[in-house]
């Protein structure tokens, strides 16, 4: 059973269909990567499964049960976290309170616990804890918005271009932790348009193209194929699922 | 020299029962986005609370300001949770719902309590401060509009819940990805902004004779002060309270107290062309 699914999903905004009837599964322990041009969806998608966005059609699977009613809050509650593009962190308040609150319901232990954690993952913010939110530089900033998601111990991660304006070096960072995550059983799905950089660490991938999926499988098979990614990515006829 | 210290300690003693009127205000806007066009008739619902609760009882109206916070407050959550909180999409609505809910307070005080302009009378003597004799009720007033001034800035700056609140000001979306519920932190900033300015009306109501409409009057210093301390900014607020009340005392007793309407929305304006963000510059627009 998959951890996650949506089935058949679509939302948008107002009159806007964003995204048309997606299906997807996410497998626990796995990373499924997200990529299209822009305008394909793929930000929408996140936002429908964590309940930002609400559907106008299909359902969202959690563990076996429809979540699609569920307010945004009380989807990360049960473990679905996400990484808005842009970070949107709380820029008047600390670092520190930044972290704290991505464990609101955590005890005050719970929360050290949890920020030692996030401080091991990302050490560079040890040093800026009392710092606030609105005068770091966008790679802090980036890590300070992984490091939130992370202290409500998600089971499940959603990553919305987290190479978006930042440097190579500190995107590489970013990318650093997200093997560590995965061995520590937290599923992950990752939007980007750095495609070279999904390819290299997602377990499948699908694409998307004007809200609909128009090619789904295993990474590895367009790690061997870029040219084949390539002809899909650039709006070229949709190539349907790929081999699981 | 006299009369400028005398202005001043007016101000100054004037300023944290004017901070308390804004304050309601400013944390309903900050975490809402609400205008609460509603803010002068809670005021006064404080203000009349005191004054026949006092009349009633002879119980301090020192007290029955926790009343007033516990009554206003209760209708503010009672407005908020059975109506506002239906009106998200529909800004226009909620303004018409709130002038609308002030003019059914009004009127209900008119028919109960008639026109009569009141105040609550008390009289503890004067002292001399600086060699000016100054009423020790309002010495009484500014400290407890201070304690509550203070007390509600250190509950949003260090309890979980009003960091919580704060985060909502700065991003609703994230504090729901975060986990929390933010209709609950909604209704209680709503609850808590009713309370205070129910606080307010208590607090005014031993310093200014009052009457059905007067919740206007207070409402648009409340407006004014909220508006130079910066949208959303509370500190700003404490700020714009002193500078309100000593432009307010000063024209009254250099000029007229006719013109400190006028003198108010002349500071407005000028501070909105030069300053729009308020005095620290931090506010919304």
């Amino acid at each position: 059973m998959a951890l996650l699914s949506s089935l058949e999903i679509s939302a948008g905004y107002g009159d806007l269909v964003a995204i048309k009837g997606m299906s997807v599964d996410l497998e626990e322990g796995t990373l499924l990567g997200v990529v299209g041009p822009n305008g394909a969806g793929k930000s929408t998608f996140l936002r429908a499964l964590t309940g930002v966005v609400s559907l106008s059609e299909g359902r969202v699977i959690w563990k076996g049960s429809d979540i699609g009613g569920l307010p945004a809050d009380a989807r990360a509650r049960l473990g679905i976290a996400m990484v808005q593009e842009g970070r949107r962190l709380f820029p008047s308040l600390s670092v520190q309170v930044n972290l704290m609150l991505g464990a609101y319901h955590a005890s005050r232990s719970e929360q050290r616990e949890r920020q030692d954690e996030v401080l091991q993952l990302f050490p560079a913010l040890a040093e800026i804890l009392g710092r606030t939110a609105r005068v770091l530089s966008g790679g802090e900033q980036q890590m300070v918005a992984v490091g939130r998601a992370l202290m409500g111990k998600p089971s499940c991660l959603l990553i919305d271009e987290p190479s978006l304006g930042l440097a190579p070096i500190i995107v590489d960072e970013i990318y650093k932790a997200l093997p560590a995550l995965l061995e520590k059983g937290v599923s992950i799905i990752l939007v980007e348009q750095e495609v070279g950089r999904v390819l290299n660490i997602a377990d499948r991938l699908i694409v998307l193209h004007e809200g609909t999926i128009v090619h789904e499988g295993p990474a590895a098979e367009f790690r061997d194929r870029p040219d084949a990614l390539a002809e899909i990515y650039l709006g070229n006829a949709p190539s349907g699922k790929g081999a699981n | 020299m006299s009369v400028f210290m005398q202005v001043l300690v007016s101000s100054v003693l004037l300023a944290a029962v004017y901070f308390v009127l804004s304050l309601g205000l400013n944390i309903i806007f900050g975490v809402l986005d609400i205008v609460n066009f509603a803010h002068g008739a809670l005021i006064i619902l404080g203000s009349y609370a005191t004054f026949f609760i006092h009349q009633a009882t002879g119980l301090s109206p020192w007290l029955l300001i926790f009343v007033d916070m516990i009554l206003v407050g209760g209708l503010g959550a009672i407005l908020y949770a059975g109506y506002l909180r239906f009106t998200v999409e529909s800004p226009l609505v909620r303004m018409f719902a709130l002038i609308g809910f002030s003019s059914v307070v009004v009127s209900a005080i008119l028919a109960i309590a008639g026109s009569d302009f009141r105040t609550v009378k008390i009289d503890y003597g004067t002292v001399n401060i600086l060699g000016l004799p100054v009423r020790v009720s309002q010495i009484i007033a500014f400290g407890i509009a201070l304690v509550l001034g203070v007390v509600t800035l250190a509950l949003l700056n260090s309890t979980k819940t009003g960091k919580a609140v704060k985060a909502v000001v700065d991003d609703r979306v994230a504090v729901r990805l975060c986990g929390i519920n933010d209709r609950r932190l909604s209704l209680l900033a709503f609850t808590v902004g009713a309370a205070l300015a129910g606080a307010a009306g208590g607090v005014i109501s031993t310093y200014v004779t009052f009457g059905p409409d007067s919740g206007l009057s207070f409402a648009i210093i409340a407006f004014a002060i909220v508006i130079l301390g910066g949208l959303g900014d509370l500190v700003g607020g404490a700020i714009a309270s002193l500078v309100v009340a000593l432009v307010l005392t000063s024209v009254t007793v250099y000029w007229s107290s006719a013109l400190t309407n006028t003198a108010l929305f002349l500071l407005v304006l000028l501070v909105l062309l030069v300053r729009p963000r308020g005095v620290l510059g931090r506010g919304r627009i």
